[in-house]
């Protein structure tokens, strides 16, 4: 009965504020201790934020080393910059506004053009894919569905990545993570109102280069 | 009355559970009667499902150990390349002007100018104190200048007591050659103000001739 007790508390909405809270003041104490060089406190920090950074870094560039490459930049960049945060805006959201602007001078730098890259059909007719090579569709009975699956997954990164910067940002960020626009804007540093239209315009485009490989011969 | 075109703008963010009170109100009372913008939103969301279903790939607990050891390694290379190294006069320099400018609140540029502005004020007093009044100089002729033969007092003797009065002629310069002269300048240019006669003495025999005049006349 106390578990059961303990458990609504935890899910309760006052549970979970003060949980919040207690992160929060968690990541202040943590955030002092590395301005004062514990480095024990920044890598505490850092095993909390780097699967979600690696995930971001990976959806701006993917690729697993650039991804890597890339959050653990920002958290370098992060710990030389401490020293100037102040507490006015969040600390995840400071440190993912850090993180960004990493990803796209990287996406700036390595801004990839629609059907630039060899299909993974043709790889495949090459010889040069097999179907285990298809990590993300291993569930396919079928090779020639995973094969049409990875390529589906190819192109949809390209065209992501093909989005003006500001698009792909607002995009990945609302869609593959699930940041709220309010929460988006203060990252990206611009009103709410242009986080809407960006993200409006990113699926307007989306929808419209996609459709074909999704609806095939359907006639959408 | 809305029309189609403008329900399905806010498409998106309905997509997203963006969209709330009226303008949700109203769209979801829209999709009831549209069959077309219904049908526009089932596009939307099955080619928005398919964006999901491009996935990160899954990392190892071993390489999120490697990650960690990486950051570190990363971290401790930036700290030793930092450490040895003195700062240059321009991140001196840079860093003068960032504290002026968090100071004053003023950006770069400025700051610059207001360094600019602080070393030519520096120069410009320093220039006055040192310099003679050039009006005063600008009364006196070149000619003045000349060499003063003047008497030092007696070494001590063997026993090391000086005898009283006991001078010795001498040639030697005791001052700078251009500070006496400035001097010398000064005196004559306040002479010249309180109107005495002033002589022009132009050889060495006229120099000792009105030293020795100047001897007799103050008594010793």
């Amino acid at each position: 009965m106390k578990t059961l007790l303990f458990i609504l508390a935890m899910w309760s909405p006052r549970g979970r504020a003060e949980d919040e809270k207690t992160v929060a003041g968690d990541e202040l104490l943590l955030i002092e201790r590395i301005k004062q060089g514990d480095e024990q406190a920044f890598m505490v920090l850092v095993d909390r934020y780097k699967h979600k950074a690696y995930r971001i870094a990976y959806r701006f560039t993917d690729n697993a080393e650039d991804a890597e490459d890339l959050s653990q930049e920002a958290f370098l960049k992060l710990y030389r910059a401490i020293g100037s945060f102040k507490g006015e805006s969040g600390f995840y959201t400071w440190f993912y506004r850090i993180l960004v602007n990493v990803c796209i001078d990287y996406t700036r730098k390595h801004k990839k053009t629609a059907g630039a890259d060899l299909r993974s059909r043709e790889r495949y007719g090459n010889g040069e894919l097999t179907p285990e090579d298809c990590e993300d569709h291993r569930a396919d009975a079928d090779p020639a569905a995973a094969v049409f699956n990875l390529e589906l997954s190819e192109k949809v990164a390209e065209e992501i990545a093909a989005l003006p910067d500001r698009q792909q940002q607002v995009f990945i960020l609302r869609h593959y993570e699930g940041f709220r626009l309010r929460e988006i804007a203060e990252m990206i540093n611009c009103a709410e109102g242009t986080v809407k239209a960006h993200l409006f315009r990113a699926v307007c485009t989306l929808k419209e280069r996609l459709s074909p490989y999704v609806f095939g011969n359907e006639g959408r | 009355m809305k029309n189609c075109r403008s329900y399905q703008e806010n498409l998106a963010l309905y997509a997203y559970g963006e969209l709330s009170g009226r303008d949700k109100a109203e769209l979801e009372h829209h999709l009831v009667e549209c069959d077309g913008c219904r049908q526009e939103l089932e596009t939307l969301e099955r080619i928005l499902g398919v964006v999901s279903s491009k996935t990160v790939p899954e990392r190892s607990p071993a390489f999120w150990s490697a990650y960690n050891a990486k950051l570190q390694a990363r971290l401790k290379a930036e700290q030793r390349a930092a450490a040895p190294r003195r700062m240059s006069i321009q991140d001196r320099l840079k860093t003068l002007v960032a504290d002026i400018g968090r100071t004053f609140r003023v950006r770069p540029v400025p700051a610059y100018a207001f360094i600019a502005i602080l070393l030519l004020a520096g120069f410009f007093v320093v220039t006055r104190i040192h310099s003679p009044d050039p009006s005063r100089i600008a009364m006196v002729p070149d000619q003045t200048i000349q060499k003063v033969p003047h008497e030092t007092p007696a070494p001590p003797d063997a026993d090391g007591i000086r005898k009283p009065d006991t001078k010795v002629p001498s040639t030697e310069t005791v001052m700078s050659v251009e500070l006496a002269d400035a001097l010398v300048l000064q005196e004559l240019a306040l002479l010249a103000e309180l109107g005495e006669d002033l002589v022009l003495l132009q050889t060495d025999q006229e120099i000792t001739r009105e030293i020795q005049m100047l001897a007799d006349v103050v008594p010793s």
